[in-house]
């Protein structure tokens, strides 16, 4: 078989399983839609060292030496603290820009990194069909976003929940980024792409990446970002945001959260990362915050009850965080399953009361203007909304009230 | 791409084999492989003990003091002089000197291969020291030997039982990392018939499995669950460490195992998506033979249908640079450790550098980016300027007065398959432009970063 075919034959059978239910194209362009910033916390972070429930005693015994101190952490709202390292979330969350939203993943617990992974960039449940398309993939087939530099990996890769029609940039980290080609090199390189169609779009992608990158190279990094993984990530979003550059949906990754030993001590660097880089992201982009969502996931939380190396191992509920101007913020949402015996999913874990498409269906209707979630998400229609965010204008009429805090 | 060859033909199928079972189709290797033929290449490559790679292993012995030394040597280096980066550096150059220029290429192949399957990255001091002696005492030396005999290394290796954390489980609070890649990732894969239930059997077997100063393994009794263990429904027999051993090899020789590498086998060597048919002829071989390597492989790469498959494969980042080192062949003595280190560094796939526990990706979603593009774009560019007094292929084409003549060296030099003459065009008409002493470095740029040097 020729090359070319297969892999044509091979995409169109792999995406047979979600054969189009565009029910939701009604809002083509999408116009009214925020930034999107998605975030992918990769190897599974303990939502219980995170957003620890300080106010049940059961978590102190089966964490006896893991256990956030309730004198140690910053409390949220009488029941859930944050773990002290994550300064930067809480001053979102006492800003109203930070929801957290516990209890929440994948509804079928599945404790491999690599299918639980797959499974949420799909957007789909454990065990079903997987589509050829991530779940951001899908978005971006119907908000065909045009601008070179719309849509952005600030990794080396593209991450699964990008892959679909539209062709996603990694850029990586925005001063790596240089051609060292000449104007004649590039023109060579170009004309010979062209007898290559399934590289072409990587090869030209290369030179107007490079092209559309001048502005926000030309911006120097902003201020306070810590020196993680996601403080890098987040200060190229920054910039690519301040230079107007036209950027739409941005995927950034953080590895480094499958704690099974000596979780204490890896973590605490981690979780300040994650929330000095996102509070030094809203001071950066200014306004702009007003029109960007963020969404925090990651594939699993992990095991309630410690093990004897000082970790955890791979669990089921877990926790994300959504974060913008929009987000109706400073509140824990979902519901808490409790960590009583009787509580616990497969007798060990973190039950599951919110499907983590819950929160990406509520982002889709009420942030980026898609009408009928159901087709981005596997054909899973969602139920009543968290109320986790502010309607645009173009939303459909709200159903339920927003901000029902647990516990 | 479109072909030159006819795809069907014998050179055509030739080409295609040293294109998937080696770094890259120098000129040279062409030669050797057109000569042998397709079986005889296959063979050939196949007794790796029998093809010289003396002179390669001295030069490397010479280079690279660290790579002989022992564990205790090493560990006085690391720990007393406090000199971390030259092990690190050692080791990562003479893997990527060994891809390009062994003559051993399918073994190499095979080392990196498993490098990939049981991945250890070697991340931090302690984490370095000990992938350093695994990949050098624990995995080359049976990269074509049989299955069980890498994954019982593996499981004693103190890389591994660092890495995923199986040096602290211990039966008062198990840990379950290792046991769920053992079973996930290095043996029966994620559909393979285990359990939750299973898992955490597994990990009670597991326990007492750790480290003795400076990097050995140790079977500690004491932190040992002696109590019977059922996995996958059956008891496993023996006690102590003799039920882990009882337990690899059961691993080892079920049918999920067999399936789960042919696979994996079949991805790197052919197709992202590989058919089926050859995925379960691959497997059979595996069961038949005990997990033999070669055996395994033979039936893959003799397989009518593997060397009838067209060229499905996007290089990966090592692939690509290790390609054109075989083919820009720089002069003995040129010194490129340094910017092999560096050329690795930057594109996105330096040896021993994925952090997760399942290896550097296969799939070509993963490598097909711009990042990826614009790193292989610049490293091309480098290459040739950085070799253009140091390769004679390069000087043979710069001693041509005519741009079409030196065209033709490169093209023979660069582009085993040759090119279209749409692409010869192109070359040509660009280099035209260019003053004259940039002509052939940027031709060959041209060559080593187009379309048809990034598949295999």
């Amino acid at each position: 078989m020729k090359r070319r075919t297969f892999l044509h034959t091979a995409a169109l059978t792999g995406g047979a399983s979600l054969a189009p239910r565009w029910a939701w194209s009604a809002v083509k362009g999408l116009a009214g839609g925020d930034r999107l910033v998605a975030i992918y916390l990769r190897g599974g972070t303990d939502g219980l060292t995170a957003v620890p429930p300080l106010g049940e005693n059961a978590y102190f015994d089966v964490r006896p030496t893991l256990a956030v101190a309730e004198a140690d952490a910053l409390p949220l709202d009488g029941f859930f603290g944050l773990h002290p390292a994550a300064g930067g979330l809480k001053d979102l969350f006492d800003a109203g820009d930070l929801a957290v939203i516990h209890a929440s993943g994948l509804q079928t617990a599945e404790r491999s990194h690599f299918e639980a992974q797959a499974t949420m960039e799909l957007g789909v449940d454990a065990g079903d069909l997987k589509p050829a398309d991530g779940w951001i993939g899908r978005y971006l087939a119907e908000l065909a976003p045009t601008d070179p530099l719309s849509v952005v990996s600030l990794d080396a890769a593209v991450p699964k929940s990008m892959t679909g029609p539209v062709d996603a940039l990694a850029i990586g980290r925005i001063d790596d980024f240089e051609v060292a080609l000449g104007p004649l090199d590039r023109s060579a390189l170009l004309a010979a792409y062209a007898g290559d169609p399934l590289l072409m779009p990587t090869a030209s992608g290369v030179f107007d990446a490079a092209d559309a990158l001048g502005p926000a190279a030309a911006l120097p990094p902003g201020a306070g970002y810590p020196q993680g993984q996601l403080g890098a990530g987040l200060a190229d979003c920054a910039r690519l945001i301040k230079a107007g550059v036209g950027l739409q949906v941005a995927a950034i990754d953080s590895g480094g959260w499958d704690h099974h030993d000596d979780q204490a001590e890896q973590i605490d660097p981690l979780l300040a990362d994650l929330g000095g880089a996102l509070a030094a992201f809203r001071e950066d982009i200014g306004s702009a915050w007003d029109t960007t969502t963020v969404v925090v996931m990651t594939e699993f939380g992990r095991r309630v009850r410690e093990n004897a190396s000082l970790g955890t191992d791979h669990g089921h509920g877990g926790v994300m965080f959504a974060a913008g101007g929009n987000v109706h913020g400073g509140q824990v949402f979902g519901d808490w399953p409790g960590l009583g015996p009787g509580d616990l999913s497969d007798g060990q874990d973190l039950r599951v009361t919110t499907d983590y498409r819950r929160v990406l269906a509520e982002l889709l209707v009420r942030r980026l203007g898609v009408v009928d979630p159901s087709a981005i998400l596997g054909g899973w229609t969602p139920g009543p909304e968290l109320g986790l965010f502010r309607p645009t204008s173009t939303s459909p009429q709200q159903t339920v009230n927003p901000g029902r805090s647990i516990a | 791409m479109i072909p030159v060859l006819d795809p069907q033909s014998e050179r055509a199928r030739v080409l295609r084999l040293v294109e998937r079972i080696t770094y890259g189709a120098d000129a040279g290797t062409v030669a050797i492989a057109e000569q042998l033929g397709y079986e005889d290449f296959v063979e050939w490559q196949l007794a790796p003990e029998a093809i010289d790679d003396g002179p390669l292993e001295d030069l490397l012995r010479d280079a690279l003091p660290t790579l002989s030394m022992t564990p205790e040597e090493l560990a006085r280096q690391i720990f007393v002089e406090r000199d971390f980066g030259a092990a690190q550096r050692d080791l990562i150059i003479a893997t990527m000197i060994r891809r390009a220029f062994s003559p051993r290429q399918l073994y190499e192949r095979m080392v990196e291969f498993w490098s990939d399957h049981f991945n250890v990255p070697a991340s931090g001091v302690v984490g370095s020291y000990y992938k350093f002696l695994e990949d050098r005492d624990m995995v080359r030396p049976l990269a074509m030997n049989r299955f069980v005999d890498l994954l019982r290394n593996s499981a004693a290796s103190p890389a591994m039982l660092d890495y995923l954390d199986n040096a602290t489980n211990t039966a008062e609070g198990p840990n379950e990392n290792y046991a769920r890649e053992l079973m996930e990732l290095h043996s029966l894969g994620v559909d393979g018939g285990y359990s939750e239930d299973d898992v955490k059997e597994v990990a009670r077997v597991f326990t007492g499995w750790t480290i003795r100063p400076p990097a050995y393994f140790v079977f500690d009794p004491s932190t040992h669950d002696f109590g019977g263990k059922t996995v996958m429904g059956e008891p496993v027999p023996g006690e102590g460490v003799a039920q882990g051993r009882a337990l690899l090899d059961r691993l080892a020789e079920h049918p999920s195992t067999a399936r789960f590498i042919a696979t994996k086998l079949a991805r790197r060597f052919v197709a992202d998506l590989p058919d089926q048919a050859v995925i379960d002829r691959v497997a059979q071989a595996f069961l038949d033979s005990g997990g033999d390597v070669k055996t395994i492989l033979r039936a893959l790469l003799l397989d009518p249908q593997v060397a009838d498959t067209m060229a499905l494969k996007l290089k990966r980042p090592n692939e690509f640079t290790a390609g054109v080192l075989r083919r820009l062949q720089p002069d003995p003595g040129t010194d490129i450790f340094g910017a092999i280190f560096d050329a690795l560094n930057a594109s996105g796939q330096v040896p021993f550098g994925w952090p997760a526990p399942d290896g550097y990706p296969d799939e070509r979603e993963h490598w097909q980016s711009t990042t990826g593009f614009l790193v292989r774009f610049n490293s091309a560019y480098d290459w040739t300027r950085r070799l253009v007094d140091g390769s004679q292929l390069l000087r043979t084409a710069a001693g041509e007065a005519r741009i079409s003549a030196a065209a033709t060296v490169l093209i023979d030099g660069l582009a085993p398959a040759g090119v279209t003459a749409r692409t010869r065009r192109i070359l040509i008409r660009y280099a035209n432009g260019l003053p004259a002493t940039d002509r052939v470095p940027a031709m060959a740029a041209w060559l080593l970063a187009g379309p048809d040097a990034q598949w295999r």
